[in-house]
């Protein structure tokens, strides 16, 4: 085996770089204000990203930044000073689809990485060497390939290679997907796409089908991966939530660090690590054109909607052992006897029953429907500030 | 001198073509190419090269689809075959690129990536790599491809033919056990589109074609090359659209109206 596999996850702001790396990601890749394809996600500003640098760093994690928009002429005239902020700011690497980014940094930011966007749709070891030789550090390969023809890549060239393993998947080749510019007039290559890949379509005979795509889930590749000395496992999401990054990035770190530490993954292992998810994804899943071009099996519903799960709670805001009770930000409904559990770090997650609610003042409370709300539960195991409370069902 | 390329038919009359107004036909072959609609097995491209050249014109071939790992040797086979005889290859994938540079024929590589090359700065840097021209993103506006066009030289403008939405891998139609090409419309009926499964994946096409109209004039002061997309099997019909951009583009007064596709949004 080479080096050790990265796990790389999504973050849409600092509060989710934090989390990311708090819950086990090897390196946090975010938008910047400027030149990034999520303009919906919060995004950070400067400071905010030399804050992530200096937070991750405390848990040995780099962040990247996505500068992944498809420019125009106007979007890159402050485009040198901004990748010379980047690299001042601690940045290990720029994930980037623009070859006239992509040079500009090599030239003015030359500490940064370059990371070729999977933007590039880059699906064989041809195309990889010309990034190779266009001094790209990593390749971000597009979804569209199948595990056969990435091991076949990996094997052809000495590139650090990228691979999704989570999250939402496009219809097309990403970037190359305008549907949402002419349907939406919202240029999904400069951060707007409204997923018009989701809606229904109908034909004039009555045939209705749909574009849009399960999400992937390549947790049963794993092995493979590492076997095949993949560089990088990349988590899709920057939109997702912070309890979503909780609870994904800390499942794919237990199957990764379980793979290292005995040489395979059991069902046994598969089930914890489903256990560990819960029940944040939304939608259905599939491990995407891994084991071949998928059919309808790899395709939504026409006009199915996302699921929405009332599992998180509330945000664990302190513990105190001595009445091993904890103070919690409520999120979601509860009532007492509901069962629950805590998702924290690395913690044992052990459902417990809720009991001895009480608000600031103390009073009893049997049930909490006020979002935001500050209350105090018995909390038989430890949990720290910064840990999840997400609900049992039995 | 303003030269004008279109999508061919194969075994149409290519010095009717030539005649009508163009500098060269393009062919999409298909194996190695989305479309957009009238394809070239590469028996029939190695036919029409022959005659299309004895008619005078320059004859380049549309391979611009993604290489899959396994695919390259294909693609690289057919680009030794040609690469003498071709004037040229539009490209989108780096495969093509680079198996171009192994054969020492970068003048022959045309980039034609409709959504990356959107800005002076993407395509000035295609262009340093030593490509014969870029084709500028149809998603540009109007005054931006002006602007493009005004700044570089080597490139190429998109002016009448189907504007390609998506590219995938995966096959939509046989999916839900559907013919290959099929016609839908969006819940509200606004917008109508082509749904065309090939044998590697599917594009989606806007069943409008794009006209550029008045902005071929206004294009022609700075760009060199123009492109048609093919749109018809019907000889005449391509024929006379070649007549039509000729027209335009040889235009000096600027009193046309029609206005087509993202050239005309803000």
């Amino acid at each position: 085996m080479s080096k050790r596999i990265e796990l790389l996850a999504p973050a849409g702001d600092l509060e989710r770089v934090k989390v990311a790396a708090r819950y086990g990601a090897d390196a946090v890749y975010c938008g910047g204000k400027e030149l990034s394809l999520r303009t919906r996600a919060g995004n950070l500003t400067i400071e905010e990203i030399r804050e992530a640098v200096r937070y991750a760093g405390k848990y040995g994690a780099k962040i990247y930044v996505t500068v992944n928009m498809i420019p125009r002429d106007e979007d890159v005239h402050e485009v040198r000073r901004y990748l010379e902020d980047l690299e001042d700011a601690g940045v290990s690497a720029i994930i980037v689809s623009s070859r006239y980014i992509a040079k500009l940094c090599k030239k003015a930011a030359p500490e940064m990485e370059v990371h070729i966007s999977t933007q590039q749709s880059v699906t064989n070891s041809t195309g990889v060497k010309y990034w190779q030789s266009f001094g790209a550090d990593r390749v971000v390969l597009a979804r569209e390939c199948t595990e056969e023809e990435i091991s076949l890549i990996a094997s052809h060239t000495g590139t650090d290679l990228e691979v999704f393993i989570h999250g939402g998947m496009c219809s097309g080749y990403s970037g190359r997907c305008v549907l949402s510019n002419y349907m939406s007039d919202r240029d999904a290559n400069r951060g707007g796409c409204a997923q018009s890949c989701r809606w229904k379509y109908h034909d004039d005979q009555g045939h209705v089908i749909s574009f849009g795509s399960k999400d992937l889930d390549a947790s049963g590749h794993i092995p493979f991966f590492i076997d095949h000395g993949i560089a990088s496992l990349k988590i899709e999401g920057r939109m997702k939530t912070a309890f979503y990054l909780a609870s994904v990035v800390r499942s794919y770190r237990y199957l990764i660090d379980t793979y290292y530490k005995t040489g395979t993954l059991s069902d046994e292992d598969y089930r914890k690590a489903k256990y560990i998810m819960g029940s944040v994804q939304n939608r259905e899943t599939y491990d995407g054109f891994l084991r071949g071009i998928p059919g309808k099996e790899g395709l939504i519903e026409p006009g199915a909607r996302d699921t929405v799960a009332q599992d998180y709670i509330a945000d664990i805001v302190s513990y105190d052992g001595e009445s091993k009770t904890a103070l919690i930000r409520m999120r979601n409904h509860l009532e007492e006897g509901e069962w629950a559990e805590v998702l924290g770090r690395d913690n044992r997650i052990t459902p417990f029953e809720i009991r001895g609610m009480r608000d600031e003042e103390g009073t009893r409370k049997t049930v909490s429907n006020r979002p935001m709300e500050l209350l105090r539960i018995e909390t038989p195991y430890e949990c720290e500030s910064g840990d999840y409370l997400r609900r049992v069902k039995l | 001198m303003k030269k004008l390329y279109t999508e061919g038919i194969p075994g149409m009359d290519y010095r009717k073509l030539k005649e009508a107004g163009a500098d060269g036909v393009l062919m999409p072959v298909s194996d190695f190419s989305f479309g957009p609609q009238i394809l070239y097995t590469p028996e029939q491209a190695a036919l029409d090269l022959k005659r299309a050249k004895d008619s005078g014109l320059e004859v380049y071939f549309k391979v611009n689809r993604f290489f899959h790992e396994g695919d390259t040797g294909e693609i690289g086979a057919f680009l030794q075959d040609y690469v003498g005889s071709a004037d040229g290859f539009y490209y989108t994938d780096p495969c093509v690129y680079e198996l171009l540079k192994d054969l020492g024929a970068l003048d022959k590589a045309v980039m034609e990536d409709d959504t990356m090359l959107a800005s002076t700065y993407e395509i000035s840097s295609v262009l340093e790599e030593g490509v014969r021209r870029v084709v500028v993103s149809p998603e540009c506006t109007g005054e931006e491809v002006l602007r493009i066009g005004a700044s570089l030289k080597n490139t190429e403008v998109l002016v009448y033919g189907p504007l390609c939405l998506s590219k995938s891998r995966r096959k939509f139609l046989s999916a839900y056990g559907m013919p290959a090409e099929l016609n839908v419309s969006d819940p509200t009926g606004e917008y109508s589109l082509t749904v065309r499964e090939t044998p590697f994946g599917t594009a989606v096409y806007e069943k409008q074609i794009l006209d550029a109209g008045n902005w071929i004039t206004r294009f022609s002061e700075v760009f060199d090359y123009f492109q048609i997309r093919n749109f018809t099997a019907d000889e005449d019909a391509l024929i006379d659209t070649v007549r039509y951009v000729r027209k335009r583009i040889d235009l000096e007064e600027k009193t046309l109206s029609s206005l087509g596709g993202f050239y005309s949004h803000e």
